[in-house]
């Protein structure tokens, strides 16, 4: 219903949206559609969610204000919601404005957004930074790869996962050396993450340093009696990835 | 002269023929859609699914079916598996790119009735 709502509705449905909003029905899903086909003065509307007790609507707060055409209120908040928040639960709402701060940075003339994300790069909290260094990464900013590559050998293994996870995602091909490392991690998601994320790069010279580094992996869960992950079907899908470069 | 004219004539015919022709399956696919409405707004569910899956079957009586399909899923309820059956009536209408159902679709979310899927099948 909420998908229909999504997939038909244009801005003449924002006013009774932001009721049914106000009325506390289908908060997170509305907001979300509010924010696709909302005039931008909505993004006003949408950012007062931003503190809402339930988790999936300050997401959906995020993922709004990645889709509505007002920056000027957008990025603030999204940048508030980037940073703040260091319990588990909050990642999935920091993610989706590092994800929704990307696509702001990748419009037209969105120095700006790319100004505010490169102090954030510096933040000292290494969560914030590599979300935020990912935003930049996606838009191809040198200054967000350099950040990533850095963070790939960050103590926090849940930081060097999003920092390889965002390279992949970036495909750069210019950090091949450092993504090869983490085949090597004590973390075996992070070696997980690598392997995809080299697979991303689409190079398939790659491919006998991923089968070996599978194939280490095995030993090693076998070692520590892990048993907690089978990187065989990210393997395939890295090769199959690799190969696809090959064909073109 | 003659010649020209009967052809003319038995051309004249046949488009008429298939006109008519043409205008009979409309009306008679109308007909069908009609009765598959009427069965959409029956309480039994396996009865009103087996009707909204058999209404994709006729595209061109858009108007209609769309007329239908708001009509029942703003008026009526189901013995079991209302949301779900809510849930295809939405789809059926996103499939057909009926606008003006957002403002009926919206009242119902506003109306509390459910929407979710309730049903394991």
């Amino acid at each position: 219903m909420l998908a229909t709502i999504n997939a038909l509705a244009d801005f003449s449905h924002s006013k009774a949206m932001a009721d049914l909003v106000v009325a506390g029905k289908w908060k997170g899903e509305l907001l979300v559609t509010l924010g696709k086909v909302g005039p931008p003065r909505y993004a006003n509307f949408i950012g007062r969610y931003k503190d809402d007790p339930d988790l999936s609507v300050r997401q959906a707060v995020a993922a709004a204000l990645g889709l509505i055409d007002n920056e000027t209120i957008a990025v603030p908040v999204l940048i508030q919601l980037l940073s703040r928040g260091d319990k588990k639960e909050d990642f999935a709402v920091r993610w989706e404005a590092g994800s929704s701060l990307a696509k702001l940075a990748g419009r037209k003339g969105s120095e700006g957004v790319r100004r505010r994300l490169t102090d954030l790069v510096q933040e000292r909290n290494p969560m914030t930074a590599v979300l935020a260094a990912r935003a930049l990464g996606a838009v191809g900013d040198a200054r967000g790869l350099a950040k990533l590559r850095e963070l790939t050998s960050h103590g926090d293994a849940a930081v060097r996962q999003e920092a390889v996870l965002a390279l992949g995602e970036a495909a750069d091909t210019g950090s091949r050396e450092v993504l090869v490392r983490r085949l090597k991690d004590d973390s075996l998601t992070v070696r997980g993450c690598a392997v995809y994320a080299l697979g991303r790069l689409g190079d398939p010279s790659l491919i006998p340093i991923l089968s070996k580094a599978v194939e280490e992996s095995a030993g090693y869960e076998e070692k520590y009696g892990l048993q907690a992950f089978d990187l065989r079907e990210t393997l395939q899908e890295a090769i199959a990835g690799a190969q696809k470069s090959r064909g073109r | 002269m003659n010649g020209w004219t009967s052809r003319v004539g038995l051309l004249t015919v046949a488009g008429a023929v298939a006109l008519l022709a043409g205008l009979a399956h409309g009306q008679d696919d109308a007909s069908k859609v009609r009765a598959l409405i009427r069965d959409l707004k029956d309480p039994d569910f396996d009865k009103a699914y087996g009707a909204a899956e058999q209404l994709r079957k006729y595209p061109q009586q858009r108007a209609l079916i769309v007329a239908g399909l708001i009509d029942t899923i703003t008026t009526r309820d189901w013995k079991r598996c209302a949301g779900d059956m809510r849930q295809t009536i939405a789809g059926a209408l996103e499939e057909l790119k009926a606008k003006e159902a957002v403002v009926p679709l919206l009242d119902l979310v506003k109306s509390g009735k459910s929407i979710e899927h309730e049903c394991a099948e």
